[in-house]
């Protein structure tokens, strides 16, 4: 499974999220604590050895600030038969595109 | 297969890497490179090798681990003097990762044995200490196909290339032939400064492992000659040679058994 098949920008993504997937999130705790996608869990790469712990009965979607190390922890999650997927740009563009706009002004992350 | 929890800890500097991620390290991890020398540059090679999850390391040398050798090879210790360096190396990779097997040569490479051993790996590195053991593996390599790293150091002065079969040159389209001892110094004689083998030893890991990971721009073609005195680092630029006498169109040598003169070394202390 190529990670290219399994990438999907992530504002895209949470237009039409997938149902019960468990969002995944890579950036450090003391980053995640100050803000997250609702509902996502923190698996900083700290705890990287804890990657194959994660449950394999749902979708696990992941991201991280810009999209770099996401990208590698999606295929380390493929590599292992996990049902995954990458979200392409990151929090940082969450949100200058989601919140942004929300709360109507120029947000730079 | 998956990779462990402990490897996903111990390799998790290399998959956040685009140049390695998880197909770079599964790569390293079934790749075979043989270290010919357990000495000052093997050291460096071999630990770098060993630390990035190269699945097997073949080692080969006949020395015995000596006093003198500690200020410069420190895959040894104090605690494995009188020790085949062999076995010494083998000990040190064994604590630093079970990952990388050794394959071990107890042995001197020669004409005669050097062709069967380089012929199960994929790449080889030269951490030889004089010319005739230098021009044997550059022979050996160019006529088996082998890429190999080369790499010499006296005092703070040494070298590296890289050769790659059919992207560019070898030793002797730079050094047609053996230089003779007189014109040679050994370290034993000019002395060398311990980290700057380790700076070339390391550099020849790092060409190995660009090798295997298909990353980046090798020394192929290029000879990087390094000042540690002076903190200088210089490339030349060397084509291969059309009248090569291993790798040219009209190669005189053909066989390394009729050519072992040129590999013989003199014992002189």
């Amino acid at each position: 499974m190529r990670i290219e098949e399994r990438e999907v920008d992530i504002c895209e993504y949470l237009k039409h999220p997938f149902e019960e997937a468990l969002l995944l999130d890579v950036r450090d705790a003391s980053v995640f604590t100050h803000g997250s996608l609702p509902g996502a869990v923190n698996l900083p790469l700290s705890e990287i050895g804890r990657l194959y712990d994660l449950p394999r009965d749902r979708k696990i979607c992941v991201f991280c600030q810009a999209g770099e190390i996401s990208r590698s922890i999606t295929e380390l999650l493929l590599d292992a038969g996990y049902d995954a997927y990458h979200l392409a740009g990151g929090y940082r563009e969450y949100i200058q595109k989601v919140i942004g706009p929300m709360l109507g002004g120029e947000t730079t992350v | 297969m998956a990779f462990t929890s402990e490897q996903l800890q111990r390799y998790s500097r290399h998959f956040v890497m685009k140049e390695i991620g998880v197909q770079g390290q599964k790569k390293l991890l079934s790749s075979k490179v043989l270290v010919i020398g357990a000495g000052a540059l093997g050291s460096a090679a071999m630990m770098y090798l060993a630390a990035a999850g190269v699945g097997q390391i073949g080692i080969a040398d006949d020395d015995r681990v000596d006093l003198s050798n500690l200020q410069r090879q420190v895959i040894h210790s104090t605690e494995t003097l009188g020790m085949e360096k062999v076995e010494s190396a083998a000990a040190f990779i064994r604590r630093l990762n079970p990952d990388a097997e050794t394959v071990l040569y107890h042995e001197r490479m020669t004409a005669e044995n050097i062709e069967e051993t380089i012929a199960d790996y994929d790449f080889i590195i030269d951490a030889t200490d004089r010319f005739p053991s230098k021009f044997l593996i550059n022979d050996a390599c160019v006529l088996a196909g082998k890429p190999y790293a080369h790499a010499g150091i006296v005092k703070l002065q040494g070298q590296a290339m890289t050769y790659v079969p059919g992207r560019g040159p070898c030793l002797r389209c730079l050094l047609p032939e053996v230089p003779s001892d007189d014109g040679t110094m050994t370290c034993a004689q000019a002395g060398v400064l311990g980290a700057a083998v380790g700076v070339l030893g390391s550099i020849q890991a790092v060409e190995a492992l660009k090798y295997l990971l298909d990353a980046g721009d090798l020394l192929t073609g290029r000879l990087l000659c390094f000042d540690g005195l002076h903190m200088e680092f210089q490339e030349m630029k060397v084509s291969p040679a059309e009248d090569c006498p291993v790798c040219g169109s009209r190669r005189s040598i053909c066989s390394l058994k009729e050519n072992r003169a040129d590999y013989e070394v003199m014992t002189c202390g």
